[in-house]
């Protein structure tokens, strides 16, 4: 079950003891009884009805009732890093981050390196906030068996999946490597100033500049095979800083995306529409949201939350992850 | 098993990306992409090792899921087997 509930539905449903992943404003998140859920802030959707803003109800994720075996977990800095041997095995794990909180930017970073990275299926997303109402409440992630609220602090939800059935990860990105310049950057991180293109040492803020460069398309990275994004955050002509909602890492080989066309027709032509009914999670970027202006669009019948960043293994960005579960053959 | 049959040739060449089909399964392709980003910076012997194991890994944790084995296929369709 995944749609749209209002709060005294939702505390219905936790009454029941239902296992539920859960996301909506922070005032509604406020308003739930203690119990088995996890939840993150974000008033952005994927509904039936398409990409919609909603400040008065809250996404339900209700796990299947073949789940019987979950395991609740919060995650400070210091502890991040066991995320991937928490999990059960064959089983699946969803993690909810802050946006911009120091957790969110040290496993953005560090999660490739930490012991049995992508091992197990772990997906998830980053919490938000509406983005009319920046500088007041930031992003937020709730632990609900006893309602703790976190802004620097992660949520996850281990579940243990029948021996008869397998979960699987994968990913939706409407963008492509162009045929430009190869870019490259000497450390790890969020923000750079030089930049390496084609091999060159470059004033990275002065080439996007000079070049044209539409920051709505993200850089691309070939992960043999997935296309893994980099989006623009802002670019700081005065200090000559560029900054990213994703790190950028040594050594990867990345190209400003190719052009898009319409999204939606080019989303729904990507979507596997065989898997649509398998989908047990998933989540898009507040950036296709925005940039592809999706409100009141659907994308190839696929609800969740449109997030600050998704999770599908390691940070992502301006792409649409999901989680099936499927019995084995 | 299969994958304890796999030469430690196939599994360095599947790293190196010698060994370079299209995969399915997004765990690999995730894993493989950090092994090669690794590798840039570390090919000692003792690096591979881990690397091998870490790859070997994912596919004794994975090898019921389809799409594993089917990528585990082309590698050893590839490399052949012991």
């Amino acid at each position: 079950m995944q749609r749209l509930y209002s709060v005294s539905d939702v505390n219905e449903m936790i009454k029941q003891g239902k296992k539920l992943i859960l996301a909506g404003e922070e005032n509604l998140l406020r308003q739930l009884e203690p119990g088995h859920w996890i939840a993150g802030t974000i008033p952005y959707f994927m509904s039936e009805k398409g990409g919609e803003l909603n400040s008065d109800k809250i996404f339900v994720n209700e796990l299947p009732r073949y789940i019987k075996k979950i395991r609740l977990n919060t995650y400070r800095e210091s502890s991040i890093s066991k995320i991937y041997q928490d999990g059960f095995p064959g089983g699946l794990s969803i993690v909810i981050i802050p946006a911009s909180s120091p957790i969110h930017l040290s496993f953005a970073i560090n999660a490739p390196n930490y012991d049995n990275f992508a091992m197990q299926p772990l997906i998830g997303w980053i919490s938000g906030i509406n983005l009319n109402q920046s500088g007041q409440s930031g992003a937020k992630v709730f632990f609900g068996e006893n309602n703790k609220i976190l802004d620097n602090g992660a949520v996850a939800m281990h579940m243990e999946l029948p021996q008869n059935k397998y979960a699987e990860i994968d990913i939706v990105n409407i963008f492509s490597q162009g045929d430009g310049d190869t870019i490259t950057f000497d450390s790890n991180g969020f923000s750079v100033k030089d930049a390496y293109i084609n091999g060159e040492k470059t004033d990275f803020a002065d080439y996007i500049k000079n070049s044209g460069i539409d920051t709505k398309l993200p850089l691309v990275a070939n992960y043999a095979g997935a296309m893994i994004n980099i989006s623009f955050q802002a670019i700081d002509e005065t200090e000559k800083r560029v900054d990213f909602y994703a790190p950028v890492f040594k050594g990867v080989e990345y190209k400003l995306a190719a052009p898009v066309g319409d999204y939606v027709t080019e989303f729904t032509r990507k979507m596997p529409t065989d898997d649509v009914d398998n989908i047990f999670f998933s989540c898009n970027c507040t950036l296709n949201y925005l940039y592809s202006e999706l409100e009141g669009k659907s994308t190839g019948g696929v609800t969740g939350p449109i997030t600050f960043g998704e999770i599908a293994y390691q940070l992502v960005n301006q792409t649409l992850v999901y989680a099936t579960i499927r019995d084995f053959e | 098993m299969e994958i304890e049959k796999i030469r430690k040739q196939v599994w360095i060449d599947t790293i190196t990306g010698k060994i370079d089909c299209e995969f399915e399964f997004l765990a690999l392709k995730i894993v493989l992409s950090r092994l090669r980003l690794n590798l840039k910076h570390d090919s000692s012997t003792e690096a591979y090792r881990k690397y091998i194991d870490d790859l070997k890994s994912l596919f004794i944790r994975s090898q019921k899921i389809p799409s594993a084995q089917n990528d585990l296929k082309k590698i050893i369709g590839r490399g052949g087997i012991q």
